[in-house]
C-alpha cells in the first residue's frame, strides 16, 4: 500500500528558500502566486449554491443568504436539471470562458526566473554541451523553423524579455543563493 | 451497543454485508501508510511534534489524516477515479495540513490565531508565507508538496481554498468575538452556528475532492458538500462537552437535545446521499464511512458525558 516514493527534501528546501528570500527582502517580486481569484469569481455569469445544489445566474434574488457559492463560467446541458426556476440560467455561447488563470502561472514563472536567473542561464550553457542537450537543441531548431511568422515573433519577444530580465537580475544580485538563505530558522 | 445498533438500523441506508469489515481493514492499512508518509516529514521539519511529550497530539494528527484518507478514497471513487498511490499521498498530506491549520486556529491563543489567518490571507493573494517557527515550517512544506501535485490554479480548487479560508475566518470570529451572537434571537443564533459548521467542513471536503478528482460535476459537488457538512455535525456532537468546557460555541452544543437533533440531521443527509450518489464503490464507501463515524461519535458523546474528556481524546 506504500507509495514507495523517496522523501524530497530538496524540493522542500527550495520551497522554504523561496520564502526565506522574500522574508529577507531579496525576492524582487511582489507576487509569487495568486490563488485568490475573488475578482474573477465575482464577475462569473453563474453561481452554484453547493448546499442547495442549485445553479443561478449571477445576482439572482433566489440565492439564499449566506449560501456557499461556487462561480461557474460555463453551463453544460447536463447541468440544466440543477437550474434555478426563478432566474432560469441557460447555456450561452457568448458567455466568457474561464478566466485567464494562466496569467497568474506566468507571473509565478517570471518571478521564479527572476529569482534564479543567473543559475538558469549557466545551466543552459552547460546542458547544451551534453549529448542530450545537443539532441534537444537540434529538435528545438527544427520546431522553430516550422513555426509561422507570428509564432516566431511571439517566441522571439518572450525570449528577449526573459533574456533582458536575466541580465538585469544578474547585475542586481550576484550573491543569489549565498549568505545563509537556505530556509532554516 | 444495542441502542446504537437499533438506532442505525432505522437509517434510510444500510451497509451491505462485509462493508464495515472492509472499512475497518482500509482504516488499518491507511493508518500504517499515514504513519509511514508523515513520520519522516515530521522528524525532518518539526521533530518536537514526534517527541514523547507530544504523543497525544501526534496520535490525533495521524488519526485525522487516516480519516481524510478514507474520505478521500470514497470521494475519488464517487467521482469514478482510482485511488492510486499519488492520490493517497495527497489525501494524507491534506489531513496533516488540516490538522496543523486547525492547531494554529485553536491551540496557541487569540493573537496567534489572528496572526495565522492574516498570514494565510497574504499567502493566498501573493504566494508569500512568513514562517516563524518549526510547526509553520512543516505546514508550509506539506502545503508546497500538495500544490506541487496538482494544478492549484484550477478554478474550482482555488475557490474551495478561498471558501474554506473564509469559513475558518468566520468560525474564529464567532469564537473570539461572541458578542456578535449575543444580540441575536436564539433561532437566528443557531442558524448562524449551523451554517458555520456546514460551510467549514463542506468546503474542506470539496477542496480535498478537487485535489483528488478534478472536473467534479456539479451534481456530485453538492452531494459531497453535504457529506462534509454531516461530518462536521457528527464531529461537533462528539466534541460537545469538550467544546462547552473550552467556551467554544457550536450548533450541536447549543441545541437542547443534541442526540435527537443529530439523528434528524443524519436521517436527512443519509436519505439525500443514498438517493443521489451514483451507484458505485464510492457511494458504499462514503456512506459506510459516515455511518461508522456517526456511531463512533455517538459513543464519544456518551463517554464524555459520563467520564469527561478533552478535544484531545483520540477516537477512531
Amino acid at each position: 500500500m506504500s507509495s514507495n516514493e523517496p522523501p524530497r527534501p530538496v524540493l522542500d528546501q527550495a520551497a522554504l528558500a523561496l520564502q526565506a528570500l522574500h522574508s529577507a527582502g531579496r525576492s524582487g517580486a511582489d507576487v509569487l502566486l495568486r490563488v485568490d481569484n475573488s475578482a474573477e469569481t465575482a464577475a462569473a455569469p453563474y453561481q452554484f449554491d453547493a448546499a442547495a445544489g442549485r445553479l443561478h445566474r449571477r445576482g439572482c434574488r433566489a440565492i439564499p443568504e449566506g449560501a456557499p457559492l461556487y462561480a461557474r463560467w460555463q453551463l453544460g446541458p447536463d447541468e440544466l436539471s440543477l437550474a434555478c426556476k426563478r432566474c432560469k440560467p441557460l447555456p450561452d455561447d457568448t458567455q466568457p470562458s474561464e478566466p485567464p488563470d494562466r496569467a497568474d502561472l506566468l507571473l509565478g514563472i517570471v518571478s521564479l526566473v527572476s529569482q534564479f536567473s543567473g543559475v538558469l542561464k549557466e545551466r543552459g550553457k552547460d546542458y547544451q554541451k551534453t549529448d542530450e542537450g545537443q539532441a534537444l537543441t537540434a529538435q528545438l531548431g527544427a520546431i522553430y523553423r516550422g513555426l509561422g511568422r507570428k509564432e516566431k515573433d511571439l517566441l522571439d519577444t518572450v525570449l528577449h524579455v526573459l533574456d533582458a530580465m536575466v541580465e538585469r537580475v544578474r547585475t542586481l544580485d550576484r550573491a543569489l543563493g549565498k549568505n545563509g538563505a537556505e530556509g532554516k530558522e | 451497543m444495542v441502542l446504537r445498533t437499533a438506532h442505525a438500523s432505522r437509517l434510510p441506508w444500510q451497509p451491505p454485508a462485509g462493508l464495515p469489515a472492509r472499512i475497518d481493514a482500509l482504516a488499518r492499512a491507511y493508518r500504517a501508510e499515514v504513519r509511514e508518509t508523515l513520520e519522516p516529514l515530521v522528524r525532518l521539519w518539526h521533530p518536537a511534534l514526534a517527541a514523547a511529550d507530544a504523543a497525544a497530539e501526534y496520535a490525533k494528527m495521524l488519526e485525522l489524516s487516516t480519516k481524510m484518507t478514507l474520505v478521500g478514497h470514497a470521494c475519488t471513487a464517487v467521482a469514478g477515479e482510482r485511488f492510486d498511490a499519488r492520490r493517497r499521498r495527497m489525501a494524507i498530506l491534506f489531513g496533516c495540513c488540516c490538522f496543523l491549520a486547525d492547531s494554529f486556529l485553536d491551540d496557541f491563543g487569540p493573537a496567534a490565531t489572528r496572526a495565522y489567518l492574516q498570514r494565510f490571507s497574504i499567502l493566498l493573494t501573493t504566494g508569500w508565507f512568513e514562517i516563524t517557527n518549526e510547526r509553520e515550517r512543516l505546514f508550509y512544506v506539506v502545503l508546497a508538496r500538495i500544490f506541487a501535485e496538482r494544478d492549484v490554479l484550477d478554478p474550482l480548487l482555488r475557490q474551495a481554498i478561498l471558501r474554506l479560508h473564509a469559513a475558518q475566518q468566520r468560525d474564529v470570529a464567532l469564537r473570539l468575538e461572541p458578542a456578535q451572537l449575543v444580540g441575536l434571537a436564539e433561532a437566528r443564533r443557531r442558524a448562524v452556528l449551523k451554517r458555520a459548521a456546514r460551510d467549514r467542513s463542506g468546503h474542506a471536503i470539496i477542496l480535498l475532492t478537487s485535489l483528488l478528482a478534478p472536473s467534479l460535476p456539479l451534481r456530485l459537488l453538492t452531494l459531497i458538500f453535504a457529506a462534509g457538512a454531516l461530518i462536521m455535525f457528527i464531529d461537533d456532537h462528539g466534541d460537545c462537552f469538550a467544546d462547552r468546557r473550552d467556551g467554544r460555541l457550536t450548533y450541536m452544543n447549543q441545541v437542547r437535545q443534541p442526540a435527537r437533533v443529530l439523528r434528524r440531521i443524519a436521517f436527512g443527509y443519509f436519505a439525500r446521499l443514498a438517493a443521489g450518489l451514483p451507484h458505485n464503490d464510492g457511494r458504499e464507501l462514503l456512506l459506510g464511512f459516515l455511518l461508522r463515524y456517526y456511531l463512533t461519535r455517538l459513543d464519544k458523546h456518551r463517554a464524555q458525558r459520563r467520564r469527561g474528556g478533552t478535544a484531545w481524546d483520540v477516537f477512531e
